[in-house]
């Protein structure tokens, strides 16, 4: 009986793809579905904010709050994803074909943006209730708003009534998926550029 | 197609996806800009237009006397110590009427205790409520009465280690009479492994003890429990010497019904309130002496758009009962009401609410007597 020999002869064909691509190209079709990257929490359930930039829910004393236009805005950006996603996939595969630059350089740091804006929001959020808002606003003297992820207990002089709100954010596993997808994307098109001929040229 | 169109189409698409979207959410909600941003609030909306209401009851007992049944708890003149209008340490000038004075039945035991005293009819009595009565017996014949001698060493009588441990219960439910000296008793506890102290240690004679007539305190932890025995000064005989009532109490509750005001609480929101604490000062509505202080009773959750009924139970100082009856003593009754000046603690799905609470309760109920 021969025996068998491993050989990478078969696995050749890996060699004329950006691995780093596909894998990025399933993580970002994927990312959509997993879940909330952040979440803020008012007392036990106040107010609920799940936050990712494909879905917003948001609770307040165990009623819904919805915003048709903060749905249809996360839609479009889910949207966004997947399409990139799939052309990421798409030119990653196929690294070689002269639109496959263009596809990667459209969609594989997609992510890598949302993230960034993501840690620059919540930044500035909490930066401009603490520095700004509740310095002037004499009720809020002792309101501390956490930055990304922690917990406060604030206290609060409305009128007669003092409130007493306990507050915690907190980053949730979808992020660390969409950290490892933008460092994906962004791998692969560093990567890429080991597959791009020069451009098409130009007729004429 | 050349990388030019392409570039041109990736473009189109990105402006696509980020305008679609909202042109979408425009038009589906007929291009209202409030209907299309902020959306539908719900109830939240009329979260502003409505406030909780709270209606005031009568002081009085809290709860329903017919389910408290003192002759099954305490002998006469204990279940009133927690009521009693002292003048001084030890001189009863009267009691607060609370609706179960007057005698009880069942005063002697059905069957001979062996070892013990209060056998059948041949020990005296030193119920003054109920003078007639041979002996004294909080639980219609069935309680023990413990007769000890004074010397610490021949103590050999069982401890009511039987007594229910604290569950929240509002009152106690065995009590026994102890014929010793105080010094037995303790001893007779801290052998059995029992804390033992003294609230008025200090005092002089006759007898130290608070102005309930409390001489001394027993604990015992066991687990999450802590057995609480109040031990009370109850006479002196030539033949048995001292005599001691002992009963189980339970923290934060009085051998006498809860007394205080009855609070309507109406939740006109769309979710639930839990009132978690009251506490208020008591004054005399009259001139704003200070009485003693107010608390709730227990927490309790109001359901959404209903109403909650919540205690407040109010004890009275012994300062505060001597201004009622210097002041506002009139022979018969306590011609004032009382005012509750304090704070009112609500946790609204975590959020603790601290708002003004004021009131005022009349005192109908209340008779004095001498």
């Amino acid at each position: 009986m021969k025996p068998h020999r491993f050989s990478l002869k078969g696995a050749e064909w890996l060699k004329s793809i950006n691995l780093i691509g596909v894998v990025a190209g399933i993580l970002m079709i994927v990312l959509p579905f997993a879940g909330p990257w952040w979440r803020l929490t008012v007392g036990t359930e106040a107010v609920d904010v799940a936050f990712s930039p494909f879905n917003i829910n948001m609770t307040a004393l165990g009623q819904p709050i919805e915003s048709t236009l903060a749905r249809y805005i996360c839609f479009g950006v889910a949207l966004t994803v997947i399409i990139a996603g799939i052309f990421v996939l798409l030119a990653s595969i196929l690294p070689k074909r002269w639109w496959s630059n263009r596809l990667i350089r459209f969609g594989a740091t997609k992510v890598l943006w949302m993230v960034v804006m993501l840690l620059v929001l919540i930044t500035l959020m909490a930066l401009v209730v603490n520095k700004f808002i509740v310095a002037k606003t004499p009720e809020l003297e002792e309101f501390s708003m956490p930055y990304i992820s922690g917990s406060t207990t604030s206290t609060l002089h409305v009128g007669d009534a003092t409130i007493t709100l306990p507050i915690a954010v907190s980053l949730a596993w979808p992020f660390v998926l969409a950290i490892i997808t933008a460092a994906f994307g962004l791998a692969a098109r560093i990567y890429h550029r080991r597959f791009v001929k020069p451009l098409k040229p130009s007729k004429g | 197609m050349d990388e030019r169109t392409l570039r041109i189409c990736l473009i189109l698409l990105s402006i696509a996806l980020l305008l679609g979207p909202i042109l979408i959410a425009f038009a589906a909600k007929g291009w209202d800009f409030h209907a299309t941003v902020i959306g539908d609030l719900g109830p939240l909306e009329n979260l502003t237009s409505k406030e909780p209401e709270v209606e005031v009851g009568e002081f009085g007992i809290l709860g329903d006397l017919d389910e408290f049944k003192p002759s099954y708890h305490y002998v006469i003149s204990w279940e009133n110590a927690e009521s009693k209008l002292v003048s001084d340490l030890g001189h009863v000038i009267g009691h607060v009427d609370l609706g179960n004075a007057g005698p009880h039945e069942g005063h002697s035991p059905t069957k001979d205790i062996s070892g013990f005293g209060c056998a059948g009819d041949n020990i005296p009595d030193y119920d003054d409520a109920d003078p007639n009565k041979d002996c004294v017996n909080p639980n219609d014949g069935t309680a023990p009465v413990f007769e000890f001698s004074a010397s610490p060493g021949s103590f050999s009588a069982p401890l009511p280690m039987d007594i229910p441990p604290i569950v929240g219960r509002d009152d106690p439910t065995n009590a026994v009479v102890v014929r010793s000296s105080i010094d037995a008793i303790k001893t007779a506890f801290t052998n059995a492994g029992w804390e033992f102290y003294y609230p008025c240690e200090g005092f002089m004679s006759p007898e130290p003890h608070t102005p309930i007539g409390e001489v001394a305190d027993a604990f015992l932890d066991e687990g999450d429990y802590q057995h609480h025995i109040r031990i009370f000064y109850g006479g002196h005989d030539s033949t048995y010497g001292d005599w001691y009532y002992m009963a189980a109490h339970y923290e934060g509750q009085n051998s006498v019904p809860a007394v205080g005001v009855p609070v309507n609480f109406t939740n006109p929101y769309s979710f639930s309130i839990k009132v978690e604490n009251v506490s208020v000062d008591v004054l005399c509505s009259s001139d704003d002496y200070r009485l003693g202080e107010g608390r709730l009773q227990q927490e309790t959750v109001v359901q959404p758009n209903s109403s909650g009924s919540i205690n407040i139970v109010i004890g009275i100082t012994y300062e505060g009962f001597n201004h009622l009856l210097n002041n506002h003593f009139d022979g018969t009754s306590i011609d004032t009401s009382l005012k509750l000046n304090g704070t009112i603690r609500l946790d609204v799905y975590g959020l603790r609410i601290t708002v003004p609470f004021g009131a005022s309760a009349s005192f109908p109920s209340i008779e004095v007597f001498k």
